[in-house]
């Protein structure tokens, strides 16, 4: 199923945003020239990943500092054991579409 | 000092200032009994045999965990080589005080650290028949006297029980308090006092070079020694760490509930929304009452606080609370309405939260059959439930309160004066004044027509229409008194001897705020414009006074008063509602934004701001302040939403 999470430019270079769809929450992550989906919820303890800080490709959790690599979910540093799912990711005519 | 964060559960209330200690403690209920009374519980460190106190010489930032009620709070010093953060929180489900703290030894050594923590405790507000006792087998400190009794204890990462402890005697001849017997490094050891009582205990750390430690303390609330020591083994056996972690998921779940889509807001707003959910939760107690604010420095002025219930702020925080969707809270307050309402149906000034009546400087002057109220407190609850009922329509939920609308109805239209068809005169919103306000007479306008709403559910076909028939008198009397043709905009008040107040006042915007009047009509204009050109406090700082010449902690004679965060975003209200374009809706988003840029790190909102500084000042947080916020907020989504709707029709 594709859904159509945002416009390209709801989300600027550098920013991250989050969006809730379907009943689930989406991070969408804008690095350099691409955009990348992820859980919006930290694997850990469920924390909210929009008020992480995002450095280069690394997303650190704002409440018990897990990092996350942003271009495939993988952890970094724990407490976080798990990964962060990854969604596919299609730009169509400005537009932001997830492939769930 | 402003309060820089407030953690609770409903029945627990504790409040930080800027010095990470905690100068408000609530218990059994959130704004009935401070167990500080204006005194703090604060930490310390020692090491290398140098103490220091957490606050001066310390930088110190603190926040809320994102979408929690858990504090999180960084200070560093770099003269002693430590980084200490904290979180600290009150479990929600369980009477206790959670705190753990994280201690980063920045030295190239090895080095042996104390942390301290102090407890001067008042409890039920005063220092007589305090004890405070050393329980070996525990290796806790209990505080309590009568039904009160706070049980202290923490363990070290590494298993290490308290260190030392200490318990002695405070506001005594030469007694300053047990506090000071830290600051050598040791605590006396000496096992129990009675009086007026304090106490210190201790924790060490032997950290290595750039290493850290974790300390968790906890306080455990009871009224009994057998609850708090049952509350000390369950904290013993589940563990800080997994404490903090369930209410960390409790919060974020109680505040993402997902009734409204905050996508299209900036970062920053979505972010104040929520922390000023959870701070109007956080002043909640579970009995209903919601308290204007748990701030008790204010104590400093008069004797007394804002940790009571005014119906007004109670209200006003309900319809936020049932515009974003928490009705759970909104709930309970009205059934705390319904069980304090007066047999006249009306509201007394203000109430502390277990129901009784609170303390008052409203005269009884008996004059034009005046009574000693503020009627808008009355008429606010009536609009709010009416508010409540139409987003939910829980109709067995309205049964369950209907003395509440039968007896307030009954009394707003009685109050009604049959020679001018205005309310009969009280006390205004501010509490400053008595006279027949602007403001008063829109809230009432707003209730009856809230009456006759709730009539027409009940099928009572001919209350309905007297009520809408009083709604519509009242309106016309309004226009007609309160209306000055001359400088096109609605007045203050007119006062017992008929004078007329002229002195522009932000409170006019109810108005529109309680549907009186369209916000496009002319004289709704006219009266925004002159509030936009009276109030505006010109400044870097910017915002709106409350009125011309407000003397109220009045900080500068350079302006006209300090700019309060509900008249701001009253304004920005105005210019949501008034909003024919998305560019028009823009500059309510900007006010919206002035109060996010202008609240704490924490996203606490005091009740009004410095004009030249923009510090904080007199009581902070203030729930009317985030309700206000939370408002203004949801009405900017429903209006950007009919923007919207209409846009695309506009397309096809």
């Amino acid at each position: 199923m594709l859904l159509r999470i945002c416009k390209k430019d709801d989300v600027p270079a550098g920013s991250m945003k989050q969006f809730d769809l379907k009943e689930r929450e989406f991070l969408v992550v804008h690095i350099g020239d691409r955009f990348f989906c992820l859980d919006a919820r930290c694997s850990h303890a469920g924390a909210p990943l929009v008020e992480g800080d995002l450095d280069g490709d690394i997303l650190t959790c704002p409440w018990h500092y897990s990092q996350f690599m942003v271009s495939d979910g993988s952890v970094v540093r724990g407490p976080a054991n798990s990964h962060l799912n990854l969604y596919d990711i299609i730009v169509r005519e400005g537009q932001l579409f997830i492939e769930l | 000092m402003p309060r820089e964060t407030v953690v609770g559960n409903g029945r627990i209330a504790v409040a930080f200032d800027s010095k990470m200690s905690i100068r408000d403690f609530f218990y059994p209920r959130v704004g009935l009994e401070n167990h500080l009374s204006g005194h703090e519980l604060k930490s310390g460190v020692w090491v290398e045999g140098e103490f220091s106190w957490l606050g001066d010489g310390w930088n110190i930032e603190t926040k809320y965990m994102p979408d929690t009620l858990v504090s999180r709070s960084r200070a560093s010093n770099l003269d002693i080589g430590l980084q200490i953060e904290t979180n600290e929180t009150v479990h929600e489900g369980r009477d206790l005080f959670l705190k753990k703290m994280m201690v980063q030894n920045l030295a190239k050594k090895a080095r042996k650290i104390r942390i301290f923590f102090t407890h001067d405790f008042h409890i039920y507000g005063d220092t007589v028949g305090d004890t405070v006792m050393h329980d070996p087998a525990l290796n806790a400190l209990i505080h309590y006297k009568r039904q009160r009794y706070f049980l202290v204890n923490g363990v070290t990462s590494k298993g290490t029980g308290i260190h030392q402890f200490a318990t002695g005697y405070k506001e005594l001849p030469g007694r300053e308090g047990t506090w000071r017997d830290s600051e050598d490094g040791i605590l006396s050891g000496n096992p129990i006092a009675q009086g007026s009582v304090d106490s210190a205990i201790s924790f060490e750390l032997d950290l290595l070079a750039k290493s850290k430690g974790i300390i968790y303390y906890w306080i455990a609330c009871g009224r009994n020694l057998k609850q708090v020591e049952d509350l000390d083994a369950t904290v013993k056996q589940i563990g800080v760490e997994q404490l903090l972690l369930e209410s960390e998921n409790y919060w974020a779940a109680w505040v993402n509930r997902k009734e409204i889509n905050l996508s299209i807001l900036p970062k920053e707003v979505i972010r104040a929304y929520k922390n000023s959910l959870l701070i109007i939760r956080s002043h909640a107690d579970s009995r209903g009452g919601i308290i204007a604010s748990c701030d008790s420095d204010i104590l400093q002025f008069n004797r007394d606080t804002y940790s009571y219930v005014w119906m007004r702020d109670g209200a006003i925080a309900a319809i936020a609370l049932d515009l974003a969707g928490f009705r759970d809270t909104s709930m309970r307050f009205f059934r705390f309405c319904d069980f304090v309402l007066a047999d006249e149906g009306f509201f007394h000034h203000k109430y502390s939260p277990d129901g009784s009546v609170g303390s008052s400087w409203l005269p009884i002057s008996g004059s034009k059959g005046m009574l000693p109220i503020e009627e808008d407190e009355t008429a606010l609850v009536l609009y709010a439930l009416w508010r409540h009922f139409q987003k939910y329509r829980d109709i067995e939920f309205l049964e369950s309160v209907q003395k509440l609308i039968l007896k307030t109805t009954e009394f707003l239209l009685n109050y009604l004066d049959p020679d001018t068809g205005l309310p009969k005169p009280s006390f205004d919103l501010w509490e400053e004044r008595s006279g027949v306000f602007t403001w008063t007479a829109s809230t009432v306008y707003a209730a009856l027509n809230a009456a006759a709403e709730f009539w027409r559910v009940f099928y009572n076909r001919e209350r309905y229409e007297a009520l809408n028939e009083a709604a519509a008198s009242l309106k016309e009397a309004m226009f007609k008194q309160l209306y000055d043709h001359e400088r096109q905009r609605f007045i203050k008040a007119v006062y017992l001897d008929g004078s007329r107040d002229l002195a522009v006042d932000s409170s006019v915007a109810a108005i529109f705020l309680y549907g009186g009047f369209d916000a496009s009509e002319r004289a709704v204009e006219g009266t925004m414009k002159s509030i936009i050109d009276k109030l505006w406090i010109n400044t870097r700082v910017g915002g709106l006074a409350r009125y011309e010449n407000d003397e109220y902690q009045r900080a500068s004679q350079d302006v006209t008063g300090n700019p309060w965060f509900i008249c701001t975003l009253w304004l920005a209200r105005w210019h949501i509602a008034h909003a024919k374009s998305f560019d028009q809706l823009e500059k309510g988003l900007e006010l919206i934004y002035w109060a996010t840029r202008h609240a704490l790190p924490s996203g606490v909102m005091a009740e009004q701001i410095h004009p030249f500084t923009g510090d904080q000042i007199s009581v902070s947080p203030l729930v009317w302040s985030h309700a206000e916020f939370v408002i203004a907020v949801c009405e900017y989504l429903e209006k950007y939403q009919e923007l919207s709707s209409r846009s695309i029709v506009d397309e096809k």
